[in-house]
């Protein structure tokens, strides 16, 4: 009898875990008919993307670290080294005129300093802003925008104003279907505002100026007397890059000047025809270089000085 | 299962070993008949050490030519005439490959590839020389065919007579570059440069992320195969043994619009300066030295070109060289 007892509660337990196992096999399923699917490529650079005239040339094509090359060749190394994580890219053709297209490339660029990096870092210059983007612009063939943590670029066959306004069009789709709102760029309020260049700003993520020790950098032009003059700063490690940036100009040959700024670890160099101002204070490293008059580069330190003592 | 019917721990450990048994049969009788040197047993191609010498015998003062103007083959065709014209470089009968640029899938507006007009001068001079045969080719980044048609090539190559060749597997071989570090034992797209008489690589001028610039010398990473990016690290040095490996015929700089930025890829108008300039050489260091000015460079600000240069590959002085400038009408 009690061996009987003993069978019947060894299968109750028996089917109690096999449909355990079926549950979580069924939660497993609906989880993954919903995995991310606002943000994989497949569905977003979807065949209606450009409207009932446009069709895709094909299926969307994904590349990780390990592949960017075979798409972008030397330029996957701006991307990597700006938190990549992946490019879906997918063409749409005009169905009564093929060669009239548009390739889309929509970079995951991990966060969305990494995205703003890449953005900024090839902004060109002739070009219009998106006016609904945070970050964003077209030329007369191309549209350009960062949004969250995604850059995007969608590349015409021709600079043809009907298909560009299409591209924007779906810019703007793939914006707000992300839904990321604003991104977040605390750093471009400690820059004074005074003479500075629109959308000029720049995140650079490494070797900026050539110095493999100037990492984490926004940067900002500014226009002064008819020079150009950037400023610049970073948190990270202040006085420890302060110290490495001043060995790296002198390695190369700068050559020391006199300056006013009264912070203990502040120098002013000439290097190559450039004059540069750069500091330590408080919890940031910074400074203001260009091919201008030492008295404009010391005023605008010092107003980045002030700028940055509030954040203390 | 019935209470009874249940089997006895000796006969289901009786049972157990007899499986067991008959798989351990198995599976040394697999690893009796298994060869493990399967690969070796193949026929190997045999390595190679190296390519030949394409090129032709330097003639003073008529080393490079700069042409300025805007249509591509008006330009290059008088490039060419001041070096002395195609038939200093192509002779009656021979077989020429063209090496474009055509690494991306991509319009030739945009300038990351060669342009069609180019191929289509260039292989028409060489047919008007009395070439056997013109051949085009390169192992792109992206898919060969769309690269190929996109960038107007294919269409270039049809009208003109030139016969495109499209990389596949069987046409690498493994060779190592003699003194090379990292050309070793690499694929190499040999067959195309197996039995032609004569290379004429044909660059653009564009930016580069990783090696400040894509011209001439960059160009020949295009006959790569494997997984090249892994050279990316060490892009001076293999921009160097590439050059050492090829030694071009004659090297078509074409200049018209320059991708001064975003490159190598571009992607807008908005990457290129118009420039108008076609250069045509047989110093293909003096070519890329010259090229780096128009990108703001100088040659020194490119490592490989001063490590060329100090293996004899070329001169960055190319004004020693004594350019001859010219203008087109077109």
């Amino acid at each position: 009898m009690s061996e009987i007892s003993k069978n019947r509660s060894q299968t109750v337990i028996s089917y109690l875990l096999i449909f355990l196992l079926i549950l979580a096999a069924i939660a497993i399923g609906i989880k993954q008919q919903f995995y991310e699917k606002s943000v994989l490529g497949d569905t977003i650079l979807s065949d209606g993307l450009f409207g009932a005239n446009f069709a895709p040339a094909g299926d969307v094509v994904t590349y990780n670290s390990d592949n960017l090359y075979e798409k972008i060749d030397g330029k996957a190394d701006l991307y990597l080294n700006n938190g990549f994580v992946s490019l879906q890219c997918r063409q749409f053709a005009d169905k009564s005129a093929k060669d009239r297209w548009a390739e889309v490339y929509l970079y995951d660029m991990s966060d969305g300093e990494n995205a703003f990096a890449v953005y900024s870092l090839q902004k060109r210059s002739e070009s219009s802003s998106l006016d609904w983007a945070q970050f964003g612009y077209s030329t007369s063939d191309s549209v350009y925008a960062a949004f969250g943590k995604y850059y995007i670029e969608i590349l015409l066959s021709s600079a043809d104003d009907a298909l560009l306004a299409s591209a924007k069009n779906a810019a703007k789709q793939l914006s707000s279907t992300f839904s990321a709102g604003k991104t977040q760029m605390p750093a471009f309020n400690l820059f004074p505002t005074e003479n500075l260049v629109a959308d000029s700003f720049k995140f650079i993520n490494a070797d900026a100026f050539g110095c493999s020790d100037l990492v984490n950098i926004f940067t900002a032009d500014y226009k002064i007397n008819g020079n150009s003059i950037t400023a610049y700063l970073t948190k990270n490690r202040p006085a420890e890059t302060f110290a490495k940036y001043n060995r790296f100009l002198m390695d190369n040959g700068a050559k020391e000047l006199q300056h006013n700024i009264k912070l203990p670890d502040a120098k002013a160099v000439e290097l190559f025809g450039t004059n540069e101002i750069f500091f330590s204070t408080g919890d940031y490293f910074a400074g203001v270089r260009g091919s201008a008059p030492m008295e404009d580069l010391q005023k605008l330190a010092e107003k980045l000085i002030e700028s940055l003592s509030k954040q203390k | 299962m019935k209470h009874h019917d249940k089997i006895s721990r000796r006969e289901f450990l009786a049972r157990s070993a007899k499986a067991g048994l008959s798989i351990a049969a198995v599976a040394g009788a697999a690893s009796l008949l298994y060869e493990s040197d399967v690969l070796n047993m193949l026929p190997k191609p045999s390595a190679i050490t190296g390519l030949k010498d394409y090129s032709v015998a330097p003639v003073a003062g008529q080393t490079m030519s700069i042409v300025t103007g805007f249509n591509r083959s008006s330009t290059v065709r008088k490039a060419v005439e001041l070096l002395g014209g195609i038939d200093r470089f192509v002779k009656p009968g021979e077989t020429v490959l063209l090496k474009p640029n055509i690494g991306f899938a991509t319009p030739p507006r945009i300038c990351a590839t060669s342009h069609p007009d180019i191929i289509s001068e260039i292989t028409r001079l060489c047919y008007q020389a009395g070439a056997k045969k013109v051949f085009v080719t390169d192992n792109p980044i992206n898919d060969p065919t769309s690269c190929f048609e996109l960038s107007g090539i294919s269409a270039a190559a049809a009208k003109s007579g030139a016969e495109i060749i499209l990389p596949k597997a069987d046409y690498f071989r493994p060779l190592t570059l003699a003194g090379g570090r990292l050309i070793k034992n690499w694929p190499v797209l040999y067959e195309p440069l197996k039995n032609v008489d004569k290379v004429i690589g044909i660059a653009v001028v564009k930016d580069h992320t990783r090696s400040g610039a894509s011209m001439i010398m960059k160009n020949w990473y295009g006959l790569l195969g494997g997984k090249r990016n892994n050279f990316h690290t060490d892009i001076n040095t293999i921009i160097v043994e590439l050059a050492t490996l090829i030694k071009p015929t004659l090297v078509i700089l074409d200049a018209t619009q320059v991708m001064v930025s975003n490159g190598p890829t571009g992607g807008s108008a908005s990457d290129l300066k118009q420039t108008n300039i076609m250069l045509a050489g047989c110093d293909q260091v003096a070519a890329d030295s010259f090229g780096a000015i128009l990108l703001n460079m100088k040659p020194a600000d490119l490592p490989y070109l001063l490590k060329a240069q100090s293996l004899g590959i070329g001169t960055t002085d190319f004004e020693s060289l004594k350019p001859i400038y010219a203008k087109t009408e077109g």
